[in-house]
């Protein structure tokens, strides 16, 4: 059992990985949009090997649902004739691939050297009624809070992208 | 229960009017709109009464999600301030513009209760949520004038380079959850100072989140959005985005600082001390190069950034609580010039062919006196000249730097405040001494609302200057009280 | 079991390559595509802190889907954004090429 987990967690990262870096990488938007699809149905995997079942069922519908889709929507509401929506400020673009190299390895050299205190090595994720004790008893308040954001949003984007005409 | 709701009876009391305002707004006739905003001024006025009334509460509510004492009272009472200034200040533009929407106060009120969601905060998921409610609300604020690009686009800068911001918050944020076990900011401290924690994971943690505050409050070198979603947001907006957030941020700042990262002060004062010089340094000369009114505030906003950091450096010693207290008094000092210096910008661009740049200043104290002697009064106070409310402020945090045993870094700072004198300066000499090549059109019309907007800063920044004990004593209580000082 | 050290790894794997992909490519959705990616990589840090902690067992997870409701609420803004200022160049083009017209 250990052994399949292991070899499902290194073929399921190696996926991610490859698919994060086609995002990044692909000259056609669409080609990054699916490759994002297949990046977050495989964090969805992660997710099931760290026995957080309800998370990544969470993750199939918000991100491999709404948002891909949301983001493939712009992608076809915004297809120009000059060519895709450019970031209008500057930026060094150059520097971001060693930046990032940097940060990655000395990140990962920190996390992975760490000794943490706390950790178990049983899996310790609480199954579905676990989370809504915590997230509805402990959590409230931010649960609420949250609908405030959804609502923000909602108003925001019928106020910009709305068709309504000037008053 | 009821003890946990009376923690949040001003926040309820501004939800509430957002969500009247959003149901009336589509019933109403576009001239029936005026009244909105008097109805979000009145909803701030009566949740700043109610502040008053739980002054002396002090409690955590909601398994420990939000506490509720003077220091969340003090703040609480300064966003309101914000909001009522902001709103007042923008009726008038956005019926010129044709903007005039209830759905503008809505999200004022709503940006309002997510700073007071963040200052209250004693958990970081509660302190998360309420950043993304402040921060989403600004995103749409900027870009309220959908119909004028250069507001757009400073909305789609605000926003990418805002979520930029947050994973890094987010990413500290996982990060203290995972080597301490706790959301808390109490026992995650508790958990820091027993000293049980893998030391180079907390470093990166608190790299990532003080580079994830200095993007959200525009600190060097994540200060390049500023100028850019000031110069293009909505006048209004630019003043209540240069004062709103950041007063949060710094609200919640203080308490990460001092409670969260309180033991590790070592690792941290010394970053800290470093970004608050190169604040300062580009604040200060960038702003002497523009030609444009809101871009020379913007760098202006940061040269002040600089200022609030190295206090927070001198928080880090033992002389916490009167460096904190004079950061509080730094931010209602500030809040009050700095929209009352975007205030009369409003009034300008209401009331003539005004267009932000500095030559349009020439001869102002002629054609017109009254927007000329305010605009003098902020000024004044923002260069740090006596009687006015930005003197004492600069005058307590230096006071508080140099009690730290930091005087060098206070040396420092009245140097860059010398600097910075020169610009602020300049706006008077323009406007006094200065022929105007073509006199400004006069159009427009007077605003009641915008004239009392004006009128509260100015007199704030005044009183401020003239009186400050009760709003220092105030901070002062605050902190004796919460942080246990 | 897999040790928490390599979820971390990828967490951080996930993490950079979004922040490379933000600071490298111009495109605005893409921009916000990888946004989402550093999202997912904190998600992951977020839900294997979680599976391997005594105390806070749990709260990561719930941490998570907080960040899914922002991130979804984020992402809706952004494209509306894009889209508002998509519109205002569209228009401005269309304006552009009936003044060639004459």
């Amino acid at each position: 059992m250990g052994e399949f987990n292991q070899l499902a967690f290194w073929i399921i990262a190696f996926t991610v990985i490859s698919c994060a870096i086609g995002v990044v990488t692909f000259k056609n938007l669409i080609h990054s949009a699916i490759s994002m699809v297949c990046c977050f149905t495989g964090v969805a995997g992660v997710y099931v090997l760290l026995r957080a079942e309800l998370a990544a069922a969470a993750q199939v519908l918000i991100y491999v649902g709404a948002i891909s889709i949301l983001i493939l929507f712009a992608i076809m509401l915004t297809r120009h004739r000059s060519g895709d929506l450019k970031i209008f400020f500057h930026r060094q673009s150059w520097a971001a691939i060693p930046l990032m190299l940097l940060v990655g390895i000395v990140f990962t050299g920190v996390l992975a050297s760490a000794h943490y205190m706390n950790s178990s090595s049983e899996a310790m994720n609480p199954d579905t009624r676990g989370i809504a004790d915590i997230l509805f008893n402990d959590y409230a308040f931010p649960f609420e809070v949250l609908s405030l954001v959804l609502l923000v949003a909602i108003v925001g984007a019928v106020l910009l992208a709305s068709k309504e005409k000037q008053l | 229960m009821q003890h946990d709701l009376l923690a949040i009876i001003p926040e309820l009391m501004l939800i509430a009017t957002a969500l009247v305002i959003l149901l009336i707004d589509p019933l109403l006739p576009p001239d029936g709109r005026r009244g909105l905003g008097y109805l979000g001024v009145f909803a701030c006025a009566m949740a700043g009464l109610s502040t008053w009334f739980l002054r002396n509460e002090e409690f955590t509510a909601f398994n420990d999600a939000i506490s509720l004492d003077r220091y969340t009272i003090y703040f609480k009472a300064l966003f309101l301030v914000i909001a009522v200034i902001a709103m007042l200040l923008s009726e008038k533009h956005l019926e010129l513009h044709r903007r005039l929407l209830g759905d503008y106060y809505s999200l004022i009120l709503l940006a309002t209760v997510g700073m007071m969601v963040m200052t209250e905060s004693i958990d970081i998921m509660t302190f998360f949520v309420g950043l993304e409610l402040m921060a989403l609300a600004s995103y749409i604020l900027a870009g309220f004038f959908r119909y004028d690009e250069l507001s757009v686009e400073a909305s789609l800068k605000y926003f990418l380079t805002g979520a930029f911001a947050s994973t890094f918050v987010l990413f500290g944020l996982a990060l203290l959850y995972g080597i301490t076990g706790y959301t808390n900011y109490q026992q995650i401290g508790e958990t820091i100072a027993a000293g049980n924690v893998p030391g180079s994971t907390l470093v990166i943690a608190i790299i990532l989140v003080i580079a994830g505050f200095g993007f959200k409050v525009g600190a060097v070198p994540f200060h390049n959005w500023a100028p850019d979603v000031y110069q293009g947001s909505p006048t209004p907006v630019a003043a209540f985005l240069s004062v709103g957030p950041k007063a949060a941020g710094f609200a919640v700042l203080i308490k990460f600082m001092t409670v969260i990262l309180g033991s590790e002060s070592g690792t941290w004062v010394g970053l800290i001390i470093a970004i608050a010089i190169v604040t300062m340094l580009v604040g200060a000369t960038m702003a002497l190069v523009q030609r444009d009114l809101k871009r020379m505030l913007a760098y202006s906003s940061i040269a002040h950034v600089g200022y609030l950091l190295l206090a927070i450096s001198a928080s880090g010693e033992e002389v916490a609580a009167f460096a904190s207290a004079s950061i509080m008094f730094y931010l209602a000092a500030y809040a009050l010039m700095n929209l009352g210096a975007f205030g009369v910008l409003v009034y300008l661009s209401n009331n003539s062919s005004f267009g932000n740049r500095l030559d349009d200043l020439a001869g102002l104290g002629k054609q017109f006196p009254w927007a000329a002697g305010i605009l003098t009064v902020f000024m004044l106070s923002l260069a740090g000249i006596p009687p006015t409310a930005g003197f004492f402020a600069k005058f307590y945090l230096f006071a508080a730097v140099v009690d730290a045993g930091l005087a060098w870094l206070a040396m420092v700072g009245a140097l860059f405040s010398l600097v910075s004198a020169f610009y602020y300066l300049r706006v008077i000499v323009y406007m006094y001494m200065r022929q105007p090549e073509q006199e400004l059109e006069r159009s427009g019309e007077r605003s009641f609302d915008l004239n009392l907007g004006l009128g509260l800063a100015a007199v704030g920044v005044l009183l401020l200057g003239l009186y400050p004990s009760p709003v220092l004593d105030a901070a002062q209580d605050a902190l004796l009280m919460v942080l246990g000082f | 079991m897999t040790p928490l050290q390599h979820y971390l790894f990828l967490a951080v794997a996930l993490f950079s390559i979004g922040a490379w992909g933000v600071l490298a490519r111009r495109n605005i959705i893409l921009v916000i595509m990888c946004i989402e990616l550093m999202l997912n990589g904190i998600n992951i840090a977020l839900i294997a802190f979680s599976n391997y902690s005594l105390d806070g067992a749990g709260r990561g997870q719930v941490f998570v889907f907080f960040i899914f409701a922002v991130a979804a609420a984020e992402v809706a803004i952004g494209l509306a954004i894009t889209i508002a200022l998509y519109r205002l160049r569209e228009r401005m083009s269309v304006d552009e090429l009936h003044e060639m017209k004459g």
